[in-house]
Formats: structure tokens, C-alpha cells, sequence
């Protein structure tokens, strides 16, 4: 089959690869029929999340349609049309009877930071991902949705990550009404977060990024304030954000760039070239800074071990609230379900761009360099089917 | 402004909180009970835990990067040393798959060759 694999820093490739086997009796083989392009597969092309080795293949959100099934999986069948949250959770450890899916005690033996990840490195346990024709989806009765018969792949294909990572960061913020909340970050997951702030009863939104297009995405998309950190006075992003917010700060600061932030020398010299922290935690300084004191700050962005600089001193001072983590997908789908349902949340709205999968090496550059107006790259594989779109 | 404005401000509405599911329950139909997956490549694990009972199964270790993965396992994932291992490993394995795609081309076979024809001539050369 034809996969996605990768080659080193920056270097992606289209491969033949041997077809994806039934491992375990609760898996289920996939046929692929749309697989996104995300923010966090950036950091992996990047080579700045350890264990990443050459001849995997990336991709945590896709649709698919059933073609094999384990022996013990009840709830799927040949022919069943899903969609597959990124966390591969078992439904019944201790993490998972509480909620936690990302955190699954059964699905990742490399590390005890955090459960399995479809392509998402061996520090996530080492699966290949969905950029390609097909995909082993394990614990195949906990994780998959089926997709209801009125609804196009496309249409909920971001349920796997971004749409529920979304609202899980702006529900993590512990919205009051009233409330101001300041989002980092205009990428899809920015986007989505922005938008789910309003319906968590946010009174007022300002999301900052420093691309125009984006920006522009985040007022007409996601209905919110603006402001591009590169054009503010003296390079003063925090003491911007604390003026437009009576002087106190952001009653929330969300997180949404992670570990390639742009916007600090120092921070891009250590994490990104020297690599003696984990990326750059530019965001994360900001948020801290720009919070109001006794506020909530959240980081959805994605930073890997083992650890980077930031200001925890001055979040300690202030009282602050930190809370983050990947998020617990299968918790979302279905209330998220409802409101693209309902119109709420027009979630497909997002692709920008669709490729062909054999192309997928074009969509990783343009999605990175940030080019022609990119918000979300969707690839296809050969053969899937026109229904999906 | 949206019109869907607050629709989730009651907390009953937020499929997060609280954060942690109470009381605790497994999914309607997951797996009370694990088989474990065979184990056919080789697989790094945390040490002092089991292998999962279900595990990814992309890209074994191999090679020089390999043995310093297998070493970088050796350690917990809270020493440091575990992810700077990791980090040079996968350094290292770009470099591998650089000499082994050298090795494996015709161009670099022959360019090799006439260097060392050419080397041996000019010695010829130089004798005579
Ligand atoms: N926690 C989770 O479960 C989860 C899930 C999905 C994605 N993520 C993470 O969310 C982050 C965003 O993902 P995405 O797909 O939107 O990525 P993206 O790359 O499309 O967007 C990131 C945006 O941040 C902007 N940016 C850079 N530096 C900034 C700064 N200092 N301040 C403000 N904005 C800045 C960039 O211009 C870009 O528009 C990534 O780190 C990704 O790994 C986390
Ligand atoms: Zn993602
Ligand atoms: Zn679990």
C-alpha cells in the first residue's frame, strides 16, 4: 500500500509499504479515506519529538471505512464508515474509567507520559499513523465513531483531534461569564478554541497570531478580536494585551502555538537551534505574563520532554491556575457531533486545501511555510471514495 | 457576534468537567479482559513496567541508532539522559540512512572508482 514515511528532518516520502495486519483481536484494519495534515505532525517533520524514526508514518486524523476485524471487536463491521479519535485508549484502565483517554495505561509501552498516539513517534508508543491507504485502529470498540448516514466524512473528519482539543482547551480554561480570554495561536486548533470560548459564555475573545490571513480567519471564522504580535508598539505583546484588558491581564490565556513558536530570539535560539530545551515556549512565557493575576492559563500546544524555560516563579506569584494536556477525545465526540449537527460549528470549513496522498510531500511544506492562505491540508488516498468529501 | 453565544456556560453542559469522570467507568463495550498482543519485532519498553498488552509495532530499532535506543531505554523517562539519548539516536539514524543510500548507488560506486583509478595513475604517473 502507499504511505506516507518519514525520512529525516524535513524530509517526507511516499512509499509502498507492507499492508497493515490485524495484531490483536480487538483491532480493525482501516481503509482510508481522508487523513488531515496538523500542527502537532509539524513538530515530528521538525525532528523535535524524541523517538522519532525514519520509515513511520505520520497522521492521527482520519476517516475510514472498515475492511478487516479482529476476532473480538462487537461493534464494527466490514463496511462501517468511522471516525477515529488520535488517542488509542483501552476504555477500562484506570485512567480510562475516569475519562482520561489520552492518559490509557494499555497502549503505550515507551513511556509513562501519556497513552498511544496514532503516528505520533515511539514516545507514544510506536503505531503507524493514518497517512495512508490503510491503518490498523486497535481497542476498535472504544476509540471509533461510526459516522451517521446523513453526514460526509469531511464533515466530522476534525472530531479526531483539533475540534475536541478546541473546546477541550477552552473548557480547561474554566470560562466565567463575563470573562476575556486571550488565544495564542490562529492555527486550526487556535481557530477552534476561539470559537468554543463564545460558546462556553466568554464575553470577549482576542486570539493573536502574526500571520494576516490568519488573523483575518480568526475575526470572520471564530467572530473575535485581533491583534498581530509583530505590529504591536516596542514588540510589547504582554503589555498590549494587559492595556486592552483594563491594565489587570486576561482573565484566561490559552496556549495554541506550541513548541515552533515564533517571536522570541532567545527562545528560538535555545529550543529551536540548539535544542537545550524542548522547542520554544514563547507562548507559554506570554500566557503566564499576560494572565491576570489569579487567572487560568492552558496550554493545548504540544511540547515534548524533557523540559523547557519558562516563567514559572512569576505563575506562582500571580496564583495562577495552569492546566493542560492532549486532549481526551472520545469525551467531545459526541456532544461536538451535535453541534456541527446543529450548525453551530461548521468544522469542515477549515480545509483549505485537499491533495492527493501521493502528493503529500508538497501539502507538508506549504502547510508549514504557511503558504496560499493554508488553514487545514487534507490528503486522499487513491480509491477512497467521492462520498466522503 | 455568534449567535450560539454561552450555550455551553452551564457546567452540565461541558463534557469535561468535572475532569474526572465520577464515578469511575469503563466504556460500554471495552475489554474486560486484555489478550496479549504477540510480540513480532522488537519493542523498547519503560523499564520496571510489562510490555502492554497492545503495542505499536513501526520501525524496530536498528543499526548503531538502534543500540543507543535500546541503552536510552535502560534509563526511566524521567531522567533526562533517556531523551538525550533518544535525541542523538534519531540524529544518528538520518546520518545512517545517508551513508547506506551512498553505498547503495551506482553513481557513488563508480565515481568512487575512477577517484581511486585516478589516484593510482597519478602515482603511476608520478613513478614513471
Ligand atoms: N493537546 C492536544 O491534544 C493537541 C492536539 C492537536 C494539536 N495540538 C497542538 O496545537 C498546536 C497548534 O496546532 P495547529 O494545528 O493549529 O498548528 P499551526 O502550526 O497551524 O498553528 C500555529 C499558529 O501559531 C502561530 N504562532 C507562532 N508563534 C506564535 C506566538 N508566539 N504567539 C501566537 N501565535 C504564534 C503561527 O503563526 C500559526 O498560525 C500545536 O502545538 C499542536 O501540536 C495539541
Ligand atoms: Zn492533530
Ligand atoms: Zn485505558
Amino acid at each position: 500500500m502507499l504511505a506516507m514515511t518519514y525520512q529525516g528532518k524535513r524530509k517526507i516520502r511516499v512509499e509502498s509499504k507492507p499492508e497493515p495486519r490485524i495484531e490483536h483481536p480487538g483491532d480493525v484494519i482501516l481503509d482510508v479515506t481522508r487523513a488531515a495534515i496538523c500542527g502537532s505532525d509539524l513538530h515530528l517533520f521538525h525532528a523535535l519529538v524524541p523517538d522519532t524514526r525514519l520509515g513511520s508514518t505520520f497522521g492521527h486524523e482520519f476517516t475510514g471505512v472498515v475492511a478487516e476485524v479482529g476476532s473480538a471487536v462487537e461493534t464494527l463491521r466490514k463496511g462501517d464508515r468511522v471516525v477515529v479519535p488520535f488517542n488509542i485508549a483501552c476504555g477500562a484502565c484506570f485512567f480510562c474509567e475516569r475519562g482520561l483517554f489520552a492518559s490509557c495505561e494499555n497502549s503505550n509501552p515507551c513511556s509513562t507520559l501519556v497513552g498511544g498516539c496514532f503516528g505520533y513517534s515511539h514516545t507514544t508508543g510506536g503505531y503507524d499513523g493514518g497517512q495512508a491507504e490503510r491503518v490498523r485502529v486497535p481497542y476498535a470498540d472504544v476509540g471509533p465513531m461510526k459516522i451517521p448516514d446523513d453526514m460526509s466524512d469531511e464533515d466530522v473528519l476534525f472530531l479526531s483531534d483539533i475540534l475536541p482539543t478546541g473546546y477541550q482547551a477552552a473548557e480547561m480554561g474554566e470560562i466565567k461569564p463575563g470573562e476575556t480570554v486571550v488565544v495564542f495561536g490562529a492555527g486550526p486548533v487556535g481557530l477552534f478554541t476561539a470559537k468554543s470560548a463564545w460558546l462556553l459564555g466568554a464575553e470577549r475573545v482576542i486570539v493573536v497570531d502574526c500571520i494576516d490571513y490568519r488573523l483575518e480567519w480568526a475575526r470572520k471564522f471564530a467572530g473575535a478580536e485581533t491583534v498581530d504580535f509583530r505590529a504591536v508598539p516596542k514588540k510589547d505583546i504582554v503589555g498590549f494585551l494587559r492595556k486592552m484588558t483594563d491594565g489587570r491581564g486576561a482573565d484566561v490565556c490559552i496556549d495554541a502555538v506550541g513548541c515552533e513558536a515564533r517571536g522570541s530570539k532567545l527562545h528560538s535560539a535555545l529550543g529551536l537551534g540548539l535544542m537545550l530545551e524542548s522547542g520554544a515556549p514563547t507562548a507559554i512565557a506570554w500566557a503566564i505574563d499576560s494572565v491576570r493575576r489569579g487567572g487560568n492559563v492552558v496550554l493545548i500546544g504540544v511540547y515534548g520532554p524533557p523540559f523547557n524555560l519558562i516563567p514559572i516563579g512569576t505563575a506562582m506569584n500571580k496564583g495562577l491556575t495552569l492546566r493542560m494536556g492532549q486532549a481526551n477525545v472520545k469525551r467531545y465526540m459526541p456532544h461536538l457531533l451535535e453541534h456541527i449537527r446543529a450548525g453551530r460549528i461548521d468544522a469542515k470549513a477549515l480545509i483549505t486545501h485537499r491533495f492527493p496522498l501521493e502528493e503529500i510531500p508538497d501539502a507538508y511544506r506549504l502547510f508549514d511555510d504557511k503558504k496560499d492562505g493554508v488553514v487545514k491540508c487534507v490528503v486522499i488516498p487513491p480509491g477512497a471514495s467521492a462520498r466522503a468529501s | 457576534m455568534d449567535p450560539n453565544v454561552a450555550v455551553d456556560a452551564p457546567l452540565e453542559n461541558r463534557p469535561g468537567v468535572p475532569m474526572e469522570r465520577s464515578p469511575a467507568a469503563p466504556e460500554p463495550f471495552a475489554p474486560r479482559e486484555i489478550p496479549p498482543q504477540e510480540r513480532r519485532v522488537e519493542v523498547l519498553v519503560e523499564p520496571e513496567h510489562d510490555l502492554t498488552p497492545v503495542f505499536g509495532t513501526a520501525a524496530p530499532p536498528h543499526g548503531i541508532s538502534g543500540a543507543i535506543r535500546r541503552a536510552a531505554y535502560t534509563f526511566p523517562d524521567y531522567r533526562v539522559r533517556r531523551w538525550l539519548l533518544l535525541l542523538l539516536a534519531d540524529r544518528l539514524e538520518s546520518q545512517e540512512a545517508r551513508i547506506a543510500r551512498v553505498m547503495r548507488s551506482p553513481v557513488a560506486w563508480i565515481g568512487g572508482g575512477l577517484v581511486l583509478a585516478a589516484g593510482a595513475a597519478s602515482l603511476f604517473a608520478r613513478r614513471r
